[in-house]
């Protein structure tokens, strides 16, 4: 993609692409992708911890959370014909206080790219490639990352449906192998820890779709712009059926009490998956699986730091910054001392207070576009 | 002075790949009245040929570039020695004459013995001129040239023309020049006629059904071969001169009014483009035409005409160069290089089993010998237990390691393949034999390579010749090692990464604008026959992809004996049994 960054004249701060836009349906499975990716690393396990066997419904609960934060997403992208994230913030709030917005958005992508590829590497490094020391793998796995990010958006969607064929195939036969293994009474009682605790852990789960809201960071390049809501919708319930099918079914194999021991629970499942007597052992052809989602991932949300920072720098590419972006992902990404560390600090820490970038963030930028009379029908500044 | 850091930086990091297809893309389908509009403004279609401009100083037709022709014959004449360094070149002829009576009028031809018809030069141009004209008439003092040529001459195809040039290169092309005393301008007899390789049957895409003619060394027999396959009066045959030095004919052939004009347009700029001195195969036009330099190839060659007309029905366009026997097609994508005109010949199922024999045969090229150093190296644990100790039991007594192993049998494949193309056809079998009978059975006995091994390469081998594509196949097996090496280094791990960079490539590769990936991605539905070959009779749009003018390629109802067909076209009200009669008018 080649896109223009935001002007410093009129407000204009959009990434006007110059050839090629994407369809919001495709973003959808992009994002699917991405959202779901989590499943595969420690997810389950901490799912495990918080709800029992109730995650799956602690997950719709943050799903519909989502829905609501992306509804004012759009309403306020809606507001600012033509702009995206960067533009709207930066329209409502003034330049200084708009890129203050965005910020932790582009924090939260830079970390979740480090933190990502630190747990799959570690992952990796345990289960498979044991002689392989893990600096190597996280710069395979980043270095995958920067370029697709540095091939920009077009190129990553047309990936992302590439693979997500591929994924599709290798995921539906592993979730169909787990549930001749599955007791689902580990899933009761229903409501898990409880009903209140599973609402206020439904409110913190919404931190499972922040990639939504990189529907707002490129909405400039979405072909159609009514498509956005619906594209968001398809993304993060696509992502719970995902997310929701692995979770039930790692407690139901493993119980509650086992899936929050593992840290890479959907692998030892896929262990015991066994097909007939030349067909055991298998589990290294699900590398595949693991592989592709966490990468394209990663390219997500290396891309969305890399589109913010440079939407709010004033740059008119994202691409130089991708290479830069992608060294201090991977200088950050061994800060956490252990896995067990890198994974304690993505969903106990940085998740818990996700929910204030999935809601917070549109609901701010509507509420000073409400009070400030931006944009609307139109908005006469906004192209 | 950061600004213009960021400019530079910007310039290093803007892939080059890219830059041909931003300034191109066949757009979104106008709608269809815009369209009928927009073409009725438009007038005439653009004129049918387009010729680059003369040669390079040097070359004869640059250094006579814009000379008018003189009404004196001895200049004339005295101007195309000249040209044609006469009496150095021996092979061009002057023939000088007389025609017509009272006066007789002087006159001359000139031609390249060898690239000419003797018996048609004799028979259609100095017999009628030098016998006929006297019988007749005395010839008119003025615009002899223009009666010659509406009287005289009986020949199909005769261009008057008032400068030197386009008549000095219609000699080079094998036609004769004739110039008449007096009178400032030529003519430009057709009389090509040379030695050429009959049609013959393909050698790299054959078929068991379908046509079994190729094209071959004569651009006009491989047009007709072209306009043989689709008589539609809407097909044209631009003519280009690619080349400074070589001069080399070249036919765009598109259908007017259904191909999108942009990327007529396109291919007419990319040929213009090339100012080289030589083309002298449709290979190197090939490379000249890509988007960018890529690794992979982006415009499809074929040597079968009904493949050709095939996807000129479909929006593509289609290059025919000199006196290369294979044919261009643009925008080519991936789909294009698995596919075989036999998919469509033969009966849906059976189509979609041949592709998906080659799509396996794509996949066993890339990643079977990956998949074996893998498992060797690293996961060990997937290979049930008789079967691990029978391959241990093969490789306990060779030396090298598997990846080694692997390398030195590849390579003597390839070595064996390539001596087997460039050795006489006579002891080409042979040396088949000697490869890979004598020398596998020796080099197992002396304990070089394991007896597994050699299954994988001859395995990898038949895959990557299943590939019905001579570019892609090559392609595929160049590819192959870097994988083993992946799955050397990674395992499992190196080859998913290897795959997800060949993604990459292929997602970010464009031809002619159009995404390498199309149809599949980006997804933008259509009839299915990507790797499933739809039933005939659903198959009723062109590529969405190629934007063609009109997207219908056959009524959805055809089939109008069809139970099935005839109970939907049927109106509401229509008893039953009227379904499979007439079509009612205006349907």
């Amino acid at each position: 993609m080649r896109g223009r960054g935001p002007g410093r004249r009129g407000g204009e701060r959009t990434l006007k692409p110059r050839a090629g836009h994407v369809d919001g349906t495709h973003l959808a499975i992009v994002l699917i992708v991405a959202m779901s990716a989590n499943g595969f690393l420690a997810l389950p396990r901490f799912v495990a911890l918080r709800a029992g066997g109730a995650g799956w419904l602690a997950m719709g609960l943050g799903a519909l959370v989502a829905l609501a934060g992306l509804t004012l997403l759009v309403t306020a992208l809606a507001r600012f014909r033509g702009q995206g994230l960067v533009g709207v913030a930066a329209e409502v709030a003034g330049p200084v206080v708009g890129r203050l917005l965005v910020l932790p958005l582009f924090l939260y992508f830079l970390a979740d790219t480090a933190l990502t590829g630190r747990e799959f590497a570690e992952n990796l490094y345990l289960a498979l490639l044991p002689n392989t020391p893990v600096p190597v793998t996280a710069a395979v796995l980043l270095g995958l990352a920067g370029a697709t990010a540095s091939l920009g958006l077009e190129t990553l969607v047309r990936a992302a449906m590439l693979w997500s064929l591929i994924i599709a195939l290798f995921l539906v036969p592993l979730l169909a192998s787990f549930v001749t293994l599955a007791d689902f009474s580990n899933l009761t009682p229903l409501w898990g820890p409880g009903l209140g605790s599973l609402a206020i852990q439904g409110w913190k789960d919404s931190g499972l779709y922040p990639e939504y809201l990189l529907l707002g960071v490129v909405a400039p390049l979405v072909r159609r712009r009514q498509e956005l809501w619906r594209a968001g919708a398809l993304a993060i319930g696509g992502t719970w059926l995902v997310l929701a099918s692995l979770s039930v079914l790692t407690v139901a194999v493993l119980s509650p009490e086992g899936a929050a021991r593992l840290s890479f629970p959907v692998f030892v499942l896929a262990r015991s998956v066994a097909l007939g007597r030349f067909l055991e052992r298998v589990e290294a052809v699900f590398v595949f699986l693991f592989f592709l989602a966490l990468t394209l991932r990663k390219s997500v949300t290396l891309l969305g730091a890399a589109f913010l920072l440079a939407g709010s720098l004033d740059l008119g590419h994202h691409r130089p910054l991708v290479p830069a972006l992608t060294v201090l992902a991977y200088g950050l990404s061994f800060v956490p001392l252990s896995v067990t560390e890198a994974a304690a600090l993505d969903f106990t820490v940085i998740r818990e207070v996700l929910w204030v970038l999935v809601v917070g963030l549109p609901l701010a930028l509507l509420a000073l576009a409400a009070g400030r009379r931006k944009g609307g029908g139109g908005a006469a500044r906004s192209r | 002075m950061a600004k213009l850091w960021w400019e530079r930086l910007l310039r290093v990091f803007r892939p080059s790949r890219n830059l041909a297809s931003r300034t191109f893309s066949l757009g979104r389908r106008e709608p269809f009245r815009a369209r009928r509009s927009r073409q009725a403004e438009k007038g005439p279609p653009p004129p049918r040929s387009t010729r680059q401009p003369a040669g390079p100083p040097g070359a004869p037709t640059a250094r006579i570039e814009h000379e008018k022709v003189s009404s004196r014959l001895e200049d004339n004449l005295r101007r195309v020695r000249e040209v044609f360094n006469l009496p150095r070149n021996s092979d061009v002829v002057v023939r000088e004459f007389r025609f017509g009576n009272s006066p007789a009028i002087r006159a001359g031809l000139v031609f390249i013995e060898g690239l000419t018809d003797k018996n048609h030069l004799h028979g259609a141009v100095l017999q009628p001129l030098m016998v006929l004209s006297r019988l007749g008439r005395p010839l008119p003092r003025r615009e002899r040239v223009k009666m010659v040529s509406e009287a005289l001459l009986p020949h199909n195809q005769v261009q008057e023309e008032k400068e030197l040039a386009p008549l000095v290169e219609g000699v080079l092309a094998g036609h004769t020049a004739l110039f008449v005393d007096g009178e400032a301008a030529g003519l430009v007899v057709q009389t090509r006629g040379f030695e050429f390789r009959a049609v013959e049957q393909p050698t790299a895409e054959q078929v068991v059904r379908g046509p079994k003619h190729a094209f071959t060394e004569n651009l006009r027999v491989n047009t007709s071969l072209v306009r043989r396959s689709f008589r539609c009066a809407a097909l044209v045959v631009e003519s280009w001169r690619l080349g400074r030095l070589t001069r080399t004919e070249t036919a765009l052939l598109y259908v007017d009014g259904l191909t999108n004009p942009r990327l007529i347009q396109e291919t007419r700029r990319r040929l213009a483009a090339i100012d080289v001195d030589r083309i002298l195969d449709s290979g190197q036009v090939e490379q000249y035409l890509e988007d960018a330099p890529a690794l992979l190839p982006t415009v499809l060659a074929t040597e079968r005409p009904d493949r050709v007309a095939a996807f000129l029905a479909d929006g593509h366009v289609a290059l025919l160069v000199g006196d290369s026997p294979f044919a261009l097609i643009a925008p080519a994508t991936f789909e294009t290089f698995y596919h075989n005109p036999e998919d469509v010949y033969l009966r849906w199922p059976l189509g979609t089993m041949l592709r998906l024999i080659r799509l396996a045969g794509v996949f066993v090229t890339l990643l079977l010998p990956a998949a074996y150093v893998a498992l060797i190296n690293f996961h060990q644990e997937m290979i049930p237990t008789e079967l691990t100790l029978a391959i241990s039991a093969a490789r306990e007594a060779v030396p090298f390691p598997s990846f080694v192993e692997l390398f030195f049998l590849e390579a003597g494949f390839e070595l064996i393949r390539e001596a087997g193309v460039r050795i006489p056809s006579v002891i080409g079998p042979t040396i088949g034999i000697v490869g890979a009978v004598i020398l596998g059975q020796a080099a197992v006995a002396a304990n070089l390579i394991s007896p597994v091994l050699i299954i994988i390469v001859a395995v990898t081998a038949l895959g990557s010749f299943a590939v019905p594509n001579y570019s892609a196949a090559m392609l595929l097996r160049a590819y192959r090692i870097p994988f083993a090496l992946l799955g050397l280094i990674l395992g499992f791990f190196g080859i998913a990464a290897g795959l997800y960079a060949m993604a990459l490539l292929l997602c970010s590769t464009k031809s002619f604008g159009v995404p390498y990936m199309s149809p599949i991605a980006p997804y933008r539905g259509g009839p299915p026959d990507v790797v499933v070959r739809g039933q005939l009779t659903r198959l009723s749009r062109r590529p969405v992809y190629l934007r063609p003018l009109d997207a219908i390629s056959q009524r959805r109802l055809l089939r109008k004996w069809d139970p099935h067909s005839a109970e939907l076209e049927r109106p509401p009200s229509a008893e039953p049994g009227e379904g499979s009669g007439p079509r009612p008018p205006g349907r």
